[in-house]
Parts: C-alpha cells; structure tokens; sequence
C-alpha cells in the first residue's frame, strides 16, 4: 500500500524517463516473470553441455528412489529379532505362511471394543491350516497352565483368528519354524 | 530505497547443466521382478504354472510351446468373496438411478386446508396431499438421478484380478496364444474354430495392443460372443461373462508383469488413501 501511493507520487515528481523505469518495478504484484527478459533466442543463452552417465547421477537416482520394495540385506542376526524365511527348516512342513510383501509374518493383533476384545490373526496360511492351527493352541496351552482357547478357522480366506493377544508368542513359533 | 529495489530485481544469470538422464538404471529397477518371481520358495506354491502356447493360425490346436505363469497371479488363492465384490462394484458404479417420487410440496394442490380443524368430527388435516393420504406426497421416496458410485479398494480390486485369473485357469477357461494372426476375414473362421476348440458360447480375446490384426478384428466384429479387448481393459466383470478367455503371449506377460509390479511396490500406502473425484 505504501509502496504505490509512492509510486504515484513519483509519477508527478520525477521526470519521464524515470516514470518507466519506476513502473517497471510494479510487478511486486503482478509476477516476478514480468521483470525477466523475454526469450531471444538459444544463441543468446549460455552453453549448455550434455553429459551421458555423470559420477553424480547416483545422487539423482537416489531421489528418484526405489520402485519395488528391496529385498533385505542378508545377515546371520538381525537386531530388531526379524528372521528371513529358512527353507531348509520348513521343506517338511505340511503347512506355510507366505511372508508379506514386506518381508514381515502376517500375524496382526487386532483390538476391537475399546480395548476389551483382543484378537490375534494370522492369515496367508497356505496347505494344512488346521493343523497349524492345533500346534498354535497347544502352543497356548502350555503357557496359559492349559487354559481353554477359543479359536476360528476362515479355510476360504485361509485365516485364523485366536482370542488374546499372543502376536510375539506365534511369531516365535513361526521363526523357530523357519517360516 | 528504490535502488534497493530495483537491484533486487536485477537477474541472477542462470547457470544450469543439463543433464541427460541414463534410462538403463531405471529399466534395470523391472529386472528385480524376477527376485520378485523368486520369493516363492515353499515346496507347496514354488510350482510355475505351465500352460500351453496354442496357435490361432489354424481351426485346430497346434501347440507351439509350454509357458510359465507366477503362481502368485494365476495360482492365487480363489477369493470367491473378493470376485463378488468386485463385480457388484463393477455393476453399481456406473449406475444411475432414475427412480423418482414427488413429495407433498410437488404434488399438485392441497394448499387448502380440506376442512375446518374443529367441529366436523373427522380427523384434523391441513392438506390433501400429505402422505398419508390417497394420491398424498411421498416421503423418503427415491430421487432422480441417484449415483451409485464408489470406489473399491485398490487391494481388493487388484485381488479380484488375481483371483479370477487363478480361478479361470483352474477351470481350465483361459487360454494363451502366440499372437492374433489369421489367414481370413471371414468369420466363419473363428466360428468354427470356437467350436471345434470347445471354448464354450462366448470367447473374450486379450491383446498386449489396442490395435488388433485386421484379420481378427473384421471377423469377429459381427460375431456378438467372441470379443477382444485390450490387456488394460481387462476386467473381473467380464472375464466372469464371457466363457473362455483367450490371451496373447505379450499380454498374459504384461498383465503379469502389472500384477507383480502392484504386489511389490514400494509406495504401496499412496494407494490406500482415500479415493477422491478431483484428484
């Protein structure tokens, strides 16, 4: 606001020549594009060097970032307890539970009523999932001083559900597996 | 104050450096689906599914070949539930509704109190056209236009595919070719070969193009049961109607390739947003 009624007092107090080259400045509203020179031609323009396969493109590319999800780096020990499928271990099995697409067991706690009803579910089962479904009660069992478990079989979703939180006790289960 | 002003609009020359971008190191990105077709390492799904490379050439099967599929887009798990929904999806979101009531306010008359409140002895009313009348409005009837779209999740729409695909194949109802080539135009060609094949009363053909040989397309353009269609318009909804699908080479690799590509990719969350109309 103040900037123009400057600039209208200087349209009477400055000479012509001045006068445009104040107006020129007017564009702090319309646009910064306005105050660049218009385009005239590539020869007036700087050279410009194509370069095939810089050193830097590697910095470009990591930006970029990945597509797909990369496979995990192979250790012997992982610190966060994740372990890699162990075929080796799980060729005999009669049952198998496909890791996610990122690499994790699909065992999930899911709690429903305000915290009340917690429920651990298990899904991507493949091949004989009652029987999976027996080791994990009697798994349960003989932790819970053989308490009674209440379990669910879903065999067209190939899911189990399992009343209680007992994601990390499965979960051992299935690595010790080599699943 | 000025000079301050004008100097901060003086140009900066620009320096910049084009640089061409090595297209091989993205390509390089689509080999790891074939890490990706190695994931599957259990005794019980490590199985490729092998299939047949049939001609079209010729009204009788010739068999050029055997092909690999991945188990994890055409031996998926057949979600019965997830084919459902996609195909009630698929039937509800391009309807509209022009079922249509008036209520009492677009009926004609009954602005007039039909007769006094006190002293008649019949029941008070205030208008003739109130729902509880004989030809009164209605209330909560339907309204013209009512749109019935929404939109599928995008896991559940990519199942869908993967199922149907799965459960076609297990039936023994899809089929792969080398490629769309005939001798003729006539359509009697693939009328016959349709029968002597046994692919059923209706024939949906998938092609990696959308631009189909002319031979195959001037002869089953007036065929209504054999229809083709191009691999990204490929669809639960109509591989459930038509009896037999028939793949290309090049487009059973693409969708495959789509598929696999959906199932591993990293900004998988971006998709689990909520869907918008204006996006």
């Amino acid at each position: 606001m103040a900037f123009r009624s400057l600039i209208k007092l200087q349209k009477v107090l400055l000479p012509l020549n001045t006068i445009s080259r104040s107006i020129s400045i007017m564009p702090l509203k319309c646009g910064r594009f306005r105050s660049s020179e218009y385009f005239q031609g590539s020869e007036h323009h700087p050279d410009v060097e194509v370069i095939k396969n810089p050193p830097e493109w590697k910095y470009v590319e990591h930006l970029i970032g990945k597509k797909l999800i990369p496979q995990p780096e192979c250790k012997t020990e992982y610190s966060s307890g994740w372990q890699p499928q162990d075929p080796e271990k799980y060729k005999d099995l009669s049952y198998f539970i496909k890791r996610t697409r990122n690499y994790m067991l699909p065992v999930y706690l899911r709690i429903t009523y305000r915290g009340n009803r917690r429920i651990t579910f298990i899904k991507y089962i493949e091949g004989d999932i009652w029987k999976l479904e027996q080791e994990c009660i009697d798994l349960i069992k003989s932790k819970t001083n053989n308490n009674p478990q209440y379990s669910q079989i879903n065999e067209m979703n190939r899911t189990i559900k399992i009343k209680g939180d007992y994601v990390t006790l499965i979960q051992k289960y299935l690595y010790s597996k080599g699943l | 104050m000025l000079k301050n002003i004008i100097n901060s609009f003086i140009k900066i020359p620009s320096t910049r450096l084009f640089v061409t971008a090595p297209t091989a190191s993205i390509v390089t990105q689509s080999s790891s689906l074939s890490n990706a077709l190695e994931r599957y390492k259990s005794p019980l799904v490590t199985e490729p599914r092998e299939v047949w490379l049939e001609n079209l050439e010729t009204e009788e099967t010739q068999r050029l070949g055997l092909m690999a599929l991945h188990p994890e887009v055409f031996a998926d798990t057949p979600r019965i539930d997830i084919v459902q929904r996609n195909v009630h999806w698929q039937r509800l979101y391009k309807f509209v509704s022009f079922a249509h009531t008036k209520t009492r306010a677009e009926k004609r008359g009954g602005g007039r109190k039909p007769w006094p409140q006190k002293g008649t002895g019949r029941a008070r009313h205030g208008s003739i056209r109130s729902p509880i009348f004989k030809n009164g409005g209605r209330c909560h009837g339907p309204r013209s236009p009512t749109v019935h779209f929404y939109m599928l999740p995008f896991w559940t729409r990519l199942r869908g595919l993967t199922s149907t695909l799965s459960i076609k194949l297990a039936q023994d109802d899809l089929h792969f070719v080398n490629d769309l080539e005939i001798p003729t135009d006539d359509s009697q060609f693939i009328k016959n070969l349709v029968e002597k094949r046994n692919w059923g009363p209706s024939v949906l053909i998938v092609d990696d193009n959308d631009i189909m040989p002319q031979n195959i397309s001037i002869a089953t353009d007036s065929i209504n049961y054999v229809n083709l269609m191009p691999v990204y318009g490929l669809n639960v909804y109509s591989m459930l109607k038509h009896d037999t699908v028939v793949f290309t080479k090049a487009a059973a690799e693409r969708i495959q390739e789509k598929i696999l590509f959906h199932l591993n990719r990293i900004d998988a969350n971006r998709l689990e947003k909520k869907f918008k109309l204006n996006q």
